[in-house]
């Protein structure tokens, strides 16, 4: 693309169309697509709603908060809440799939799912603000931004399979533009939010404190530092249920109330073993010793550690589809700096699609998603058995398949984390040299 | 109630070409007509007791094109708060129910408040007749059973269950009759069936036909969200033309 090109597809005016398509591509999926899960998450904000509810023995509190106060607003345009959203059995968090499929038949689904994923919405925008903003407003931030809009993965998890992973990423990008701008503690206070929001974030918290106890600190006071390091303590043992809110062992929809470990959900974390060694906890280690060793800037090398922490977790464990949107902020913001990132990152978007279609994970990337709109869809046969009953399984089997898509799309995550490291030497580098 | 019931399947029996009519019924026929956790109310209302309440109509022995379509005419106790999942199973001679040979419709609530007559075009479904390519699935159907929602207790009078032929179905989904709520059944499809156009095609055209349908069930959301999604595209075409005009 030559530099006139490149200005003309970059003008504000034309930056500000591409930003009222991306509204309006998201306008149009809102309303008709989501997974069992928006039915079970919507039922437990109406719960927290009706019961007045706002702090829960769950590790996703700043998340409930932030669709609770959307709920309180735009909840008055769903009549007969207590129909659409009650349940016999609170104590399941999943709702039955015949009871989704009840939810979907009702004459204003398209309206509810349009509200629920009003706070997804919000939270998705501000992400592309604050990237704008991280990006210092450069065409290579115009180019990040028109990434994240427009990139299949982050579409699919806010508003194909509805749910509310641009809380998370918010709260983490807001964090990371914090720490630009120099304010450690709102930046501990973010960070703190985005690990109750989803749980995976919970080990940038460790990474914030390396930073913090790092010499790339020195220019922050030590009362600043010790400070923030108390914030992501607290946020940290609420994540992790060390104390409680309640005061019970059982929370409000008469459930148990139990730590991530013991529920399992970071089992899948350390099955990625080569010989004795687990992977991700090996690879996690040595980028908190990074983060509390090296000397150079506190802003690039937050950026980097986070970064790296995602990418080690999407390449080290097993994961759905829509977890990968937690990724994908992070090669934005390089791809702000860095131009030949558009191809890695395209890449990326192609392997995740081919990968997910190939295992679709107990229906999260089939055409069940598209229930609300048509039940039928429901019923239609996944990528995996059409592959089956084609041809190709005779040259290329399903499994060898799907692991050679597993493969790519880690090659394209790996290949991305190599980048990133050589832009941040080069920046230090080019710092030091000055 | 369950009296009721047994004439209308006895009649049956005497199923050919066209639909029954209910003063065709013979003697009553228990054997045909089985309830399991569903109690009778002194009303004539059929409630079911756990979440595996089902009535099976067996017995038939009619080829699916004889049974092509099946017409219910239901009254709800209390009408219901919310949409309401039926299971429908369907076995040839000798074999049992299973999960290969069913479908499930859904009841809404609007329907629920008065004594509606439902249609239930089994015919449409694949896996109950196949399609043109495929005999196999031509066979007798010897007995059907309608389970009711596993979530929740409900009470229904049967006024009357009768079956139609492919004839009469065609003619009904043709006509879209208003007193009759034609319900359609839901199935999961194997790959092997949709690969083929004339099974694939139909499913996806009704997809999509019954998703419009769907948005204009809430038309203050319709208007609401085409002029949202209007005003953004004049905002664009704005800017197009206020930079067009300007060089």
């Amino acid at each position: 693309m030559n530099t006139s090109t490149e200005r003309n597809w970059l003008s504000n005016e034309n930056f500000y169309r591409l930003i009222l398509a991306a509204l309006i591509l998201r306008i149009l999926l809102m309303p008709f697509f989501g997974h069992v899960d928006v039915l079970s998450e919507a039922r437990r904000i109406y719960f927290q709603d009706e019961a007045g509810i706002y702090l829960l023995d769950i590790s996703r509190n700043a998340t409930s908060l932030f669709q609770l106060f959307f709920f309180k607003i735009f909840s008055v345009f769903i009549d007969n809440k207590d129909i659409l959203f009650a349940h016999d059995d609170m104590q399941h968090s999943t709702a039955h799939p015949g009871a989704y499929f009840e939810f979907v038949s009702q004459p204003n689904i398209f309206r509810v799912l349009f509200i629920i994923k009003l706070p997804f919405l919000v939270a998705d925008l501000v992400v592309a603000w604050a990237l704008y903003q991280y990006c210092q407003r450069s065409n290579g931030a115009r180019q990040a931004v028109i990434f994240w809009l427009f990139n299949p993965i982050t579409i699919f998890a806010f508003y194909i399979f509805g749910r509310f992973e641009s809380i998370p990423v918010m709260f983490c990008m807001l964090s990371l533009l914090a720490i630009q701008k120099k304010h450690l503690l709102v930046a501990a206070v973010l960070m703190g939010l985005s690990m109750n929001s989803r749980e995976i974030f919970i080990f940038l918290g460790p990474v914030f404190v390396a930073l913090v106890c790092s010499p790339s600190c020195r220019d922050f006071k030590w009362s600043s530092r010790l400070a923030s390091v108390i914030i992501i303590g607290v946020a940290t043992a609420i994540s992790l249920k060390l104390f409680s809110f309640t005061d019970t062992s059982i929370d409000a929809f008469g459930r148990e109330v139990t730590s991530l470990v013991s529920e399992g959900r970071v089992d899948y974390l350390f099955k990625f073993i080569v010989g004795s060694y687990l992977v991700f906890p090996m690879a996690y280690f040595a980028i908190l010793l990074f983060s509390w060793n090296c000397k150079s800037d506190l802003n690039e090398k937050s950026l980097l550690a986070c970064s790296l922490t995602m990418m080690a977790f999407f390449l080290f464990s097993s994961h759905t589809a829509h977890y990968t949107s937690w990724l994908v902020v992070f090669p934005c913001i390089y791809f702000a700096a860095k131009p030949d990132f558009l191809k890695p990152l395209l890449m990326l978007c192609v392997t995740w699609f081919v990968y997910n279609l190939s295992i679709t994970d107990l229906g999260v990337f089939t055409s069940w998603l598209a229930s609300p709109w048509s039940i039928h869809l429901a019923g239609l046969p996944n990528f995996p058995m059409l592959y089956q009953a084609s041809g190709i399984v005779k040259a290329l089997d399903l499994l060898t398949f799907s692991r050679l898509c597993r493969t790519m799309y880690c090659a394209c995550m790996l290949y991305m984390a190599v980048q990133m490291v050589v832009h941040y030497l080069q920046q230090s580098k080019a710092r030091t040299e000055l | 109630m369950r009296c009721c019931i047994i004439l209308v399947l006895v009649c049956l029996s005497a199923l050919q070409a066209h639909a029954i009519e209910e003063n065709t019924l013979r003697a009553p026929n228990a054997d045909r007509f089985s309830l399991k956790n569903i109690v009778e109310t002194p009303q004539g209302y059929l409630t079911n007791t756990s979440n595996d309440g089902y009535l099976t109509l067996a017995k038939l022995n009619r080829s699916r094109e004889q049974l092509c379509g099946l017409e219910l005419e239901l009254e709800f106790l209390e009408s219901l708060p919310r949409p309401a999942l039926f299971e429908i199973f369907w076995r040839a001679p000798q074999t049992d129910f299973s999960e290969n040979a069913k479908a499930f419709f859904i009841i809404n609530q609007q329907d629920s408040k008065t004594t509606t007559k439902y249609f239930v075009p089994l015919c449409k479904l694949f896996l109950y007749s196949g399609n043109t390519n495929n005999g196999k699935r031509q066979g007798l159907i010897e007995g059907l059973r309608i389970d009711y929602p596993s979530n929740k207790t409900i009470s229904i009078k049967f006024h009357s269950i009768s079956f139609v032929d492919a004839s009469t179905t065609a003619s009904i989904l043709e006509q879209q009759s208003g007193n009759l709520k034609i319900l359609e059944p839901y199935e999961r499809l194997s790959a092997n069936a949709f690969i083929s156009i004339d099974v694939a095609l139909p499913k996806l055209v009704f997809a999509l036909q019954e998703g419009l349908n769907h948005l204009t069930q809430d038309i203050v959301f319709l208007i609401f969200w085409l002029l949202l999604m209007l005003s953004l595209l004049i905002l664009i075409v704005r800017s197009l033309a206020h930079q067009h005009f300007k060089r």
